[in-house]
Parts: C-alpha cells; sequence; structure tokens
C-alpha cells in the first residue's frame, strides 16, 4: 500500500535478470514468488536462486494468504505470569514478485473491510510492509472475467511497480514514490525505455481486454441492487442442489475474508488464533441455542452470492468480486458466478 | 494479567478481575468486573467481548449502567464453552474484555417519553443497563413501565431489584409474570405477550424495548402493533453469532448490516428493511 504518484516512469527489465535482481533484493526483503510445484503455480517464500514460473496464468491460491494467513496468532497467553504476549507485528519488509491485476484488486477491496472502523493491525501491518511488483495478463485463461469487473488485465496503476511481457524483456512502469526508489536504487538492472518499447507496451496492455470466453454486462449486476427481490429468487433453491457446501470456492476465492476465532489451550501457555472461515459451513452461523439463521444450503449459497453482488456492494461501493476465476475453476460441481449473474438476468 | 496495546490491537483484551457473582438462576449468574487499569465507557445497549483465557470469547451484553466507575455487569446463562467456564470462576479470578462494541438504545431521542419495557428471561440483561441509566436520569423520562416475565418462577433474574428496588422508584410500575407458577407463585401466570395486551398501554408519547426469548420477541412486537405503537418507537436488540465484534469476521451480517456494528439494537421500522434470516 504505497502513495501514489502522478508522474510514472518507464524502464526496461531483462528477463535473464531477474533472477539476480531477485538475489539482490533478497538480501532487504522477504520476496514472494510464483513457484510451480506438483502441476501448481502458488505464491512462494524466495530463496536466492530459487527457481519461479513467470508465464504462470495465476496461483491456485490467491495471494491474500500473506496478509489474512490460513491461520494466524493473535496473542499467547502466559497463565503462570498472568500475561498476554502480544505476537510481533513487525516484519521485514516483503515483495510480492508478479501479483496479477485481479489480485492485487482484491487487495484493494479487502483493505475497505479491515480498515473500518476498527483497523486490524495483523492485516494492516503486513499490507504496509509489502511492495507489489505486478504482472500484467495477455492470456487469459478459459475462467477468467477479470475485465467484466473493471478490473484492467493490461494495466494495473494499484502496484508499486508493474510488468508488461515484452517477450526478452519487461516493461517496468513505475506507479508510486516506493517503486520509483526501488528502481532509483538498482541502476544496473534498468533501463530508460525508449519510445519505441512504450509504444508497443501500450499496444500490448489495450489488446488485453480481448479473448474473454467468459463475463457479463455492467447492467446485469444492478439487479442485485434490490435485495427485496434478489432474496426472493428461486435460483438460490435450484443451486442449492447441486452444491456440496464444500467451501472450495470461499477459502480459493481472493476477497473472501470470513474468519474464525479459537483459543488453544496448553498447560502454561495457550494461544489465541484466528483462521479461515466459510459461510458455507453450517457452523458458520449456528447458535449454541441450536438456532441457525442460515440453516440449508440455500440460505448459505445465497449468503455467498449476494455477499459479493449486493450486500458488499451497498456498504463499500464495489462488487467484491475481482473475476480471478478460481471459483468457477475449482467448484466440483461448476457452481459458476458469471452463469449465475447470467441466468438471473436472462432467464 | 497486563495489559498490552489494546489501543492500537482490537483484539487484545483488557484485562478484569471477577469482583462479585451473584447466582441469579440455576444457570445465570451475575457476575460484576473491574478493570485492573484504565476507564471504560459505554451507553445502554451494547456488548463486549468476554474472553475466558484458553477457552475462547463470548459477546455478551453490559446488563448494568455503572457511572463513573470502571466496572460493568454481565449476566451470562450457561450454553457451551466459554459460559460454562465462566461459571466455574470465582471472586477475584481474570477474564478478558474487548469493547464496548455495537450501536445502543436511542438513549437521546428518548427523552421526556416514557418507557415500556418488555422483557423474557435473560433478555432482560440487556434492557437493565437502559433501566439503570433511566433511574439514573429519573426526572429525563416519563412513566416507566417494566414488564418481565420467565418460565417458572426459579427462572426469574435480578429478583432483588424486580421486587424490592425498582417499584420503589417514583412513577415506576413493575409487572412479573410466570408461565407455570411453582413454588406457591402468587403473581401474575400468563406468558409475557398476554399479560402485555391485558395492561394495554397506551402508545401515546412512549417507546417500547423489547428482548427476550425469539417467541416471546415475535409476539409482543404483534401486540405493540395491535396497541398501535408505532414501527420507529418499537425497539429490540438482535442475535447473531459472533466472533470479532468489529465487522472484520463476516459472520454476523443480516444483508449489509453487521450486527456487531450496525447492531444490536434496531427499531421494528429498521428490522423490516431487513432480509428475513435473523
Ligand atoms: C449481542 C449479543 C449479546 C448477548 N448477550 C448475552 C447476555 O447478556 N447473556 C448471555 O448469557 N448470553 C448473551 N448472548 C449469547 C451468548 O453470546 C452465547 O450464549 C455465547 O456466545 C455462547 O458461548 P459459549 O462459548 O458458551 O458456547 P459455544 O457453543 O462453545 O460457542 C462457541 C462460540 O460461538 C459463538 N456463539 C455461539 N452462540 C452464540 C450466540 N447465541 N450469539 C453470539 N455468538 C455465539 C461465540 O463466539 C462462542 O464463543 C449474546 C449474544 C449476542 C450476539
Ligand atoms: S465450491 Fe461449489 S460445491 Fe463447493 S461450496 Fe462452493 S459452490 Fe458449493
Ligand atoms: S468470487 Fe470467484 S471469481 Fe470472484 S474473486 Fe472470488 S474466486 Fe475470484
Ligand atoms: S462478529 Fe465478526 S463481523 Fe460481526
Amino acid at each position: 500500500m504505497s502513495s501514489n504518484n502522478p508522474e510514472t516512469k518507464y524502464f526496461l527489465l531483462k528477463k535473464s535478470k531477474v533472477k539476480d535482481l531477485l538475489n539482490t533484493l533478497y538480501k532487504e526483503f522477504e520476496i514472494f514468488v510464483p513457484v510451480e510445484e506438483e502441476g501448481m503455480v502458488n505464491f512462494k517464500r524466495y530463496k536466492l536462486n530459487n527457481n519461479f514460473n513467470m508465464e504462470f496464468t495465476n496461483t491456485l491460491l490467491p495471494p491474500k494468504g500473506l496478509f489474512l494467513p490460513q491461520q494466524e496468532t493473535l496473542f499467547t497467553i502466559n497463565y503462570k505470569k498472568e500475561e498476554l504476549i502480544e505476537e510481533n507485528l513487525e516484519t521485514s519488509r516483503r515483495i510480492i514478485f508478479g501479483i496479477r491485476p485481479c489480485d492485487s484488486r482484491s487487495l484493494t477491496i479487502l483493505d475497505e473491510v479491515f480498515k473500518e472502523k476498527s483497523e486490524d493491525v495483523y492485516y494492516l501491518q503486513k499490507r504496509n510492509n509489502t511492495l507489489l511488483i505486478g504482472l500484467g495478463c495477455s492470456n487469459p485463461q478459459i475462467y477468467c472475467f477479470c475485465s467484466s469487473l473493471e478490473v484492467d488485465p493490461g494495466k494495473d496503476s494499484s502496484v508499486d511497480i508493474f510488468l508488461t511481457d515484452l517477450g526478452e524483456k519487461y516493461l517496468v512502469t513505475a506507479n508510486t514514490k516506493e517503486g520509483q526508489q526501488l528502481i532509483k536504487d538498482l541502476p544496473v538492472y534498468f533501463e530508460k525505455a525508449g519510445e519505441e518499447e512504450i509504444t508497443r507496451a501500450l499496444e500490448i496492455q489495450s489488446q488485453a481486454r480481448e479473448g474473454f470466453s467468459v463475463g457479463f454486462a455492467k447492467k446485469d449486476t444492478e439487479i442485485f441492487r434490490d435485495v427485496e427481490i434478489i432474496f426472493e429468487h428461486p435460483i438460490w433453491e435450484e443451486l442449492a442442489e447441486t452444491c456440496l457446501g464444500c467451501g472450495i470456492c470461499t477459502y480459493l476465492c481472493s476477497t473472501c475474508h470470513c474468519f474464525d476465532i479459537a483459543d488453544e489451550l496448553a498447560k502454561n501457555e495457550g494461544r489465541r488464533f484466528r483462521c479461515w472461515d466459510s459461510c458455507q459451513f453450517f457452523s458458520f452461523t449456528n447458535m449454541t441455542s441450536g438456532h441457525n439463521p442460515r440453516p440449508n444450503r440455500k440460505e448459505r449459497i445465497r449468503q455467498r452470492f449476494l455477499h459479493k453482488l449486493s450486500y458488499f456492494v451497498s456498504r463499500y461501493g464495489s462488487i467484491a468480486c475481482v473475476g480471478c476465476g478460481r471459483c468457477l475453476r475449482n467448484c466440483p460441481v461448476d457452481i459458476d458466478i458469471t452463469r449465475v449473474i447470467g441466468a438471473i438476468n436472462h432467464e | 494479567m497486563n495489559n498490552l496495546n489494546q489501543i492500537q490491537n482490537p483484539y487484545l483484551p483488557r484485562i478484569a478481575s471477577i469482583e462479585k457473582i451473584t447466582q441469579e438462576t440455576g444457570d445465570i449468574k451475575t457476575f460484576r468486573l473491574v478493570f485492573l487499569e484504565g476507564d471504560f465507557h459505554h451507553l445502554p445497549g451494547q456488548f463486549v467481548e468476554l474472553s475466558v483465557f484458553g477457552r475462547g470469547e463470548a459477546p455478551i451484553s453490559i446488563s448494568s449502567f455503572i457511572p463513573g466507575e470502571n466496572s460493568l455487569e454481565l449476566s451470562v446463562k450457561k450454553m457451551g464453552k466459554v459460559t460454562s467456564y465462566l461459571h466455574s470462576m470465582c471472586e477475584g479470578d481474570k477474564v478478558g474484555l474487548r469493547g464496548p462494541y455495537g450501536n445502543t438504545f436511542p438513549v437521546e431521542r428518548i427523552k421526556g417519553q416514557n418507557l415500556l419495557f418488555i422483557g423474557g428471561g435473560i433478555g432482560l440483561a440487556p434492557l437493565r443497563s437502559l433501566i439503570h441509566y433511566s433511574f439514573l436520569k429519573r426526572d429525563d423520562f416519563g412513566k416507566i413501565s417494566i414488564i418481565y416475565g420467565a418460565r417458572t418462577p426459579a427462572d426469574l433474574v435480578f429478583k432483588e431489584e424486580l421486587f424490592n428496588i425498582w417499584s420503589n422508584i417514583k412513577n415506576t410500575e413493575v409487572h412479573i409474570t410466570v408461565d407455570v407458577a411453582t413454588n406457591g407463585w402468587q403473581g401474575k401466570v400468563g406468558v409475557v405477550p398476554k399479560i402485555l395486551k391485558e395492561l394495554n398501554p397506551s402508545p401515546d408519547n412512549t417507546v417500547a424495548f423489547t428482548c427476550g426469548p425469539p417467541i416471546m420477541i415475535k409476539y409482543s412486537l404483534e401486540a405493540l402493533n395491535d396497541l398501535n405503537f408505532p414501527e420507529e418507537d418499537t425497539v429490540t436488540t438482535l442475535e447473531m453469532k459472533m466472533k470479532c465484534g468489529i465487522g472484520k469476521c463476516g459472520r454476523c451480517n443480516i444483508g449489509n448490516k453487521y450486527i456487531c456494528l450496525d447492531g444490536p439494537v434496531f427499531t421494528l421500522k429498521e428490522l423490516k428493511n431487513l432480509p428475513k434470516e435473523y
């Protein structure tokens, strides 16, 4: 999260130099790069000379876990001394190298939640400590639909530094002061870009919006403003018949942020932690009295869609979906948010 | 236990000591808690996240209004992990508190009006903070009527206040009822909504507050409607499962409202604008 600088600057970075660059940055930063293991690409902590994969379409797990870890200690409890020991929130400075435009957008969406009223220091500390180096998309996969959601796959000005793939090299755009400083400090890796390369990159960026196979029109999302009508729509009953309630769609979602808080008890020391949870589970809203306001799959699948498409919009002003496609790609029964939006509008 | 950085870190509880425990019923106790350090300011209707360290947290309404002191009371029914362990704790033991959280009863808007409290079972706990508040500022309000019921006489909470204190305060009426009369009960018998109808209170310049088991709330709201209480002068509280208490964990929403931030207090008018999912 950094301050925007109106004056953007263009540089070039040779792909053959990326590993050297990372090895240099490694001295000062904790770096996360896309790494392919067992056929899956995920952001992994970079170690000297590590291999990484910048040709990936997107990671299986969204980068939200680097800010809201799947499991995170909030504090430890020392019973003997009757003391709470706060987690050390000071991390070394971090870089995410190669974050896609949809996923960087998901972070600005999550910021709204974690900043509202009480600031979530665990999330925000990591966010403030992390430089984002984004990577433009030119080959959307068949599940991607970010362009339906005001995400520009070709150009991302919310990241500190943005890379556009020019074949042998990247065009490097510095969007923020922090991004510019990083480039300035490491002149051996970055050369000034010429007019020709800039023009080519801009062309690639503007073509990125083409070639999407799924999606919806913006006006198709307006129907979700009328909660009264959409809440009673028969589609929730239909979806509930196939949904397995496994929760994969929410765990892998770039913007889903629901978590549980629990205590772990050991002999002299316990801890309180939080971990990802899912609105798709019965226990999510089930109260000790036995009363559950969302007792069936119908209410729970409705919650997932309406949270993203309706409630979040009226609370924070934007749809809580970035079109990363992870939910449709990984749902075992092919429940597809784009088709749900389409069906509600056109069937 | 030490008081850490709770101002910056909203997840860190402040430590309080259990000063006094009152056994209200077989499974409800009232705990008077005192913060080891620092002030505590709240308004009627708010709740805290109570920590029993090593067991977890539970949202509990503040059932008192004790100004100028760093203490509060929680009246807790023994249910699951946290509340059962709390029930086994003793005076002098330490617990953690985060908050106060949530919105408040509309204390400014109701100035100069009559107050009608309709409570059932442990539902009198959140109302009691406003009852304390209104007695403290007695001249700010008109007539105060309290209708309270429980299943049996043994299930009535705050008995000392109900029978011996509140009814002796000027311009105040207390009506106590039970569903089933046992142990030689001499008072009213009948469910709360029925007693409410019989008493037939006037809606003029009056705000009604109701809290209790869902079924009691449902029929009380219907009775208030029959008595011509306007929807904006009918106030209730909602309960949803909670964890964070601060609008982050995504659990307690009804439509676009988070009950922990935008609730738990709602007027009937506001309630009617929410999806029916509570
Ligand atoms: C705003 C509000 C005010 C409340 N005020 C009171 C009160 O004054 N007195 C009282 O006895 N009870 C009150 N409750 C209900 C109380 O929170 C639950 O009985 C309690 O959380 C059960 O916790 P447990 O650990 O004993 O049970 P477990 O079954 O072990 O519960 C596990 C966790 O789930 C959550 N949970 C379970 N049930 C509920 C529930 N009904 N509401 C919210 N979270 C829940 C809690 O985080 C709890 O710690 C209130 C609930 C809310 C939402
Ligand atoms: S991934 Fe599919 S089956 Fe699983 S909960 Fe989500 S919609 Fe239902
Ligand atoms: S709802 Fe699906 S497409 Fe949208 S952000 Fe979540 S995982 Fe990605
Ligand atoms: S309790 Fe977490 S959002 Fe309300």
